[in-house]
């Protein structure tokens, strides 16, 4: 392609009709000339009108799916900020307070996963530690990672969901409390899913686990979330889900 | 709940102006989750609508939509007014992730039914000018789509409600490909002077 010809692409990029390795070219020209990058913008005002012209009333489950994600997904910084690229890097004051926030939140998770997955009292707390542990240490040493980070987030359906993760051990942990059985003929399937809304399948439960699931090797996901699913499960997720918790960057 | 959660701002004063989706968008990248109830009435219907228009399959367009609406959320603070109007970069969001998914579908079907079938030739299954007629505020859409040549006026709608390449569009329409991009652009073009937006 021509240098002149590249500046005729402006129209098939506001309709998204270049293939891949043309969108990026063509993204990185635009990012040296003005007015391509001018025209773009003015392009992209008719797509807002002809997207209007379509639009069509939503089913009420989309607001109730939005609204338990957005509770649990952690906004972008803008982009001027010059931190921007590295969200991790919290402002120093605030790190100590943080941190002991997650230790809390990480002992509270050690019981809750014990009163929610083990199904034991709340008393004797030291004892439920200790099974845990001897349960599974792998889940002890993820609840004391010093970056262990702690969300409930409920079940479509009824009952919630407890994760615990930390990205300096790339694992999870999940358990449930009040959630009821998968529907004959289903299952329950948990996926890892990246910010692109790709997943990848990381277990099948037939009915409501009664202990912790661990995942690990976590490669950058940004939320767990479980589906239902036929038995046997599915290749990639063929329902909305019932529960998605946001990962802790 | 949890310390992840976004704090919540005060609330808008009683009696404030209607305010354009700029603002309110600006609202939500400060966390609040009000902010986002009034942004998402006001984008979800433009956004479900184009969704299924491009992915023909409600279930996947409702996925679609959630994943845009999510990113509208996540991304409040990266919208810059100076690059385009709040509904424009809700929109171009709302595309990409749709069109995206139709060929990652598309690609995934390609891989299963090699062997199988062919697959059915994907020509609109109804005509968009007749989609959009009907409804008052769409008629100055409809009379600008008027306006525009046939070609334009395929080379546009074929690409942004049907999610094809140009590429698929210049063999669906028989058209050489310079031709085809050229029409996208000029199309548009004359759409923008017609509706008088992105000036
Ligand atoms: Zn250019």
């Amino acid at each position: 392609m021509t240098e002149a010809d590249v500046h005729t692409l402006t129209g098939a990029y506001v309709c998204d009709a270049l293939g891949e390795g043309e969108r990026a070219a063509f993204e990185q020209h635009m990012a040296q000339c003005p007015e391509c990058a001018a025209e773009v913008r003015e392009l992209r005002e008719v797509g807002a009108v002809m997207a209007d012209a379509v639009a069509t009333r939503p089913p009420a489950s989309l607001k109730d799916a939005v609204d338990a994600r957005i509770r649990v997904t952690r906004q972008d910084p803008p982009l001027t900020d010059p931190h921007a690229q590295e969200p991790q890097a919290a402002v120093p004051a605030q790190r100590g307070s943080a941190q002991r926030r997650r230790a809390a939140w990480a002992i509270a998770a050690v019981l809750a996963l014990v009163v929610a997955g083990l199904g034991w009292r709340v008393a004797d707390q030291q004892n439920q530690i200790n099974a845990l542990n001897a349960q599974s240490t792998q889940i002890s040493q993820l609840l004391a990672a010093p970056d262990a980070s702690a969300t409930r987030v409920p079940v479509t359906g009824g009952g919630t969901a407890l994760v615990v993760d930390s990205r300096s051990r790339n694992e999870v942990a999940v358990s449930f409390t009040g959630v009821a059985s998968a529907p004959s003929g289903k299952i329950y399937q948990l996926w890892l899913m990246t910010a692109t809304g790709a997943a990848r399948s990381v277990g099948l439960m037939e009915s409501t686990p009664n202990h912790p699931l661990l995942v690990e090797g976590l490669a950058g996901e940004t939320a767990v979330g479980m589906t239902i699913e036929p038995s046997g499960g599915s290749v990639k997720p063929t329902t909305l889900p019932v529960m998605v918790a946001a990962l802790e960057a | 709940m949890t310390g992840r959660e976004p704090l919540h701002a005060a609330s808008q004063a009683p009696g404030a102006e209607p305010e354009g989706l700029d603002v309110w968008l600006r609202r939500v990248s400060l966390g609040r989750q009000d902010a986002f109830d009034h942004v998402y009435a006001e984008i979800s219907g433009p956004v479900y609508g184009l969704a299924t228009r491009i992915l023909r399959d409600p279930a996947q367009a409702e996925e679609v939509a959630q994943e845009v609406l999510v990113e509208v959320w996540r991304q409040a603070s990266r919208f810059d007014p100076a690059r385009g109007s709040a509904r424009a970069w809700v929109m171009t969001i709302a595309h990409r992730r749709s069109v995206d998914r139709v060929r990652a579908e598309q690609a995934a079907a390609d891989r299963q039914e090699r062997n199988a079938r062919e697959t059915a030739p994907m020509l609109p299954e109804e005509d968009v000018a007749e989609a959009v007629e009907g409804r008052l505020e769409r008629q100055r859409l409809r009379r600008c789509m008027g306006g525009l040549t046939d070609l334009q006026r395929e080379s546009v709608t074929l690409a942004y409600y049907s999610g094809y390449t140009y590429q698929q569009v210049a063999e669906l329409l028989g058209a050489p490909l310079g031709t085809v991009k050229t029409r996208m652009r000029d199309g548009l073009a004359r759409l923008r002077d017609c509706l008088g937006v992105g000036r």
